[in-house]
């Protein structure tokens, strides 16, 4: 009797050292982290529903009148839904050098963060990255593509 | 060389004493026209010799080589091993713009004498165009040490100038080579060469950028990194002990460091927003970095765990790419302050103190990657120009020089003389980036790596101790 329970002892353990150890899903402080697949940058299609994309003009980080017009419609959205936090990605289309495009994706991100900001989303929520020409949406090259490419792209963070 | 003028002068007394000892005493005339032929003779030999500038002045010269034979070792060791060393030194002295290697196939059979008694029949070599000739012995010590003798000969002086002997295991066969091409390269040019020397740069590895590091003749290719994300922006420490970079390991861009050897790798930062290209400086105790600690990324100065030490800029534009002068008094950076990104100079102090100078002046209005050259004399920079091309300039902002013309050229790191730079490029022909170098002064470019994957973002490590 005593084995038998031992070894149910054993394997209930080890499940939940698993669960709790799983490396797809969460990140530190339990954020989600699914859209990262099997490495530490995201891949394939994620976002949050209600939430636009924001599209740039080449070499700007500059808020368009329908970037701030798509901004305050995510503003609305946030405030609608206070529990949901997100990450900003800041995007450039492959001209330009990787370092430069870089610097200059983080820029876009921060300005649509600090857009947000103004308006009254609390700072706390948000946060940002750049991954500069590295993730493009669409991988040709043309001004479609490009253009498609220039982005700050809202992802969820919890 | 320089020890014909006192052998010829000595001929010349001896002739001059002779003169007036011997039968032409008796005939003044005679005497008369023989001394003056004797001081004649006296005083041709008082104009330098010129036979040591004469090798010095092919060697510069940028459209042919010094060119050099280099035949097997001899010596009791298997041929596989020891052809490791000659053809590593084949393969140093042919890219080094300095030497033209003569081809083996030309050798004449049994010029390579080995045994004992062995001289060299230096017309064996000369006949087949060699000035310069490599030899060398390999003898195995036991327990896998062995020892190697190498000579350089000035085939047309029929004398060896260069004489060193090492001791080694077979795993450094190759530093052997290296360092004996070293002493080749400093004999004819006063300077230490360059071979031995590594590139750090960035390599596609599926989805994710990891970090590389390869021999600068492409050999030794080596992933040191599993980050799973995005390595980027490379760059050595002054003893080339550590290798620091930005990775998204954390999911975030970050500093670390690594041993070259891919061991020891630590996290340097912690901060919130981009952390993009630390530079070190001379002590090797505080990086250049381009942070975005309040929305904007801008220059300062960071210690080894991360902690900001200065701002060197202060604008509200983009600062990115710094680089250190060689002396650390200044910093080379690019910003897009006035519009499109343009090349910048300030102190390293902070340009609050000294205002920023702009040194970029081409017909693009985007030009970027700064590098200063450890020679100190020249920076160079990328602007666009109908695809991405590589330009150099005098620190003062003069005599802006164009190297490529076509395709995509990014990311150029100076070799540790300043007489070669190392970058990313498509050829001209679209395509996977591939990293390729250019000698300066000859103006030749040869391939560097020998993967087939897409490299970017080089940095040539410095000569290591």
């Amino acid at each position: 009797m005593r084995s038998v329970t031992s070894f149910f002892s054993v394997v209930f353990l080890l499940g939940a050292v698993c669960t709790g150890c799983s490396s797809k899903g969460s990140g530190p402080d339990g954020e989600d982290g699914s859209r990262f697949g099997d490495g530490n940058i995201p891949t394939g299609a994620y976002g949050v529903d209600g939430l636009a994309t924001i599209h740039f003009d080449y070499d700007s980080a500059a808020l368009s009148s329908t970037a701030q017009a798509d901004l305050k419609n995510n503003y609305d959205w946030l405030a609608a839904n206070e529990d949901q936090e997100v990450v900003i990605e800041g995007h450039c289309d492959e001209r330009g050098t990787n370092e430069y495009n870089l610097a200059l994706g983080e820029r876009r991100a921060k300005s649509v963060e600090s857009y947000l900001v103004t308006l009254g989303i609390s700072s706390s929520r948000i946060s940002t990255v750049s991954y500069g020409e590295e993730l493009p949406l669409d991988a040709s090259s043309n001004q479609e593509a490009w253009a498609k490419n220039r982005r700050a792209h809202f992802a969820a963070k919890k | 060389m320089k020890q014909g003028r006192p052998r010829n002068q000595l001929i010349s007394l001896l002739l001059l004493t002779m003169t007036y000892q011997g039968e032409l005493n008796r005939h003044s005339s005679c005497r008369k026209t023989a001394t003056f032929f004797i001081i004649l003779s006296f005083l041709v030999c008082l104009i330098p010799q010129t036979a040591v500038a004469q090798t010095q002045l092919r060697i510069s010269g940028a459209t042919r080589g010094f060119p050099v034979a280099v035949p097997d070792l001899c010596g009791d060791q298997q041929s596989a091993l020891s052809k490791t060393v000659t053809d590593r030194i084949y393969r140093n002295l042919g890219s080094s713009g300095l030497f033209t290697v003569v081809p083996s196939r030309t050798y004449i059979p049994g010029a390579q004498k080995c045994g004992d008694g062995r001289s060299i029949t230096f017309s064996d070599w000369s006949v087949i165009g060699a000035e310069g000739l490599v030899t060398g012995d390999m003898r195995s010590l036991g327990d896998g040490r062995y020892e190697i003798e190498m000579f350089l000969h000035d085939v047309l002086q029929q004398r060896s100038v260069i004489g060193k002997r090492y001791q080694s295991s077979d795993e450094d066969l190759l530093l052997v080579a290296d360092r004996f091409s070293n002493e080749i390269v400093r004999f004819f040019t006063g300077e230490q060469g360059i071979f031995g020397t590594k590139l750090a740069y960035v390599g596609r590895s599926g989805r994710f950028k990891e970090l590389y590091v390869m021999d600068m003749d492409g050999t030794n290719n080596r992933r040191l990194t599993n980050d799973k994300g995005l390595v980027m922006t490379p760059s050595w420490s002054p003893t080339g002990k550590r290798i620091a970079f930005t990775s998204y390991k954390s999911r975030r861009p970050e500093l670390y460091t690594i041993s070259p050897e891919g061991t020891g790798q630590e996290r340097v930062t912690r901060l919130e927003g981009l952390e993009l290209g630390a530079e070190y400086s001379n002590s090797g105790q505080e990086f250049l970095t381009s942070a975005s600690l309040f929305g904007v990324p801008n220059i300062v100065t960071m210690n080894m765990v991360g902690k900001v030490l200065r701002k060197v800029t202060t604008s509200s534009a983009i600062d990115l790419s710094p680089s250190y002068s060689p002396d650390n008094r200044q910093v080379v950076f690019c910003s897009n302050r006035s519009g499109g990104p343009q090349i910048y100079i300030t102190s390293s102090e902070g340009e609050t103190r000294t205002r920023a100078r702009r040194v970029s002046f081409t017909n693009s209005n985007y030009c970027t990657s700064p590098s200063w050259s450890p020679s100190g004399d020249k920076i160079a920079f990328v602007c666009r120009d109908g695809g991405h091309q590589i330009f150099t300039v005098r620190p003062d902002g003069s005599n802006t020089t164009q190297l490529t013309f076509s395709g995509y050229n990014e990311d150029p790191t100076w070799s540790p003389d300043g007489k070669f730079l190392a970058f990313s490029s498509d050829g001209g022909r679209g395509g996977p980036r591939k990293l390729v170098s250019l000698h300066l002064a000859s103006g030749k470019t040869q391939p560097m790596g020998q993967s087939s994957a897409e490299q970017g973002q080089p940095a040539w490590s410095p000569r290591f101790q």
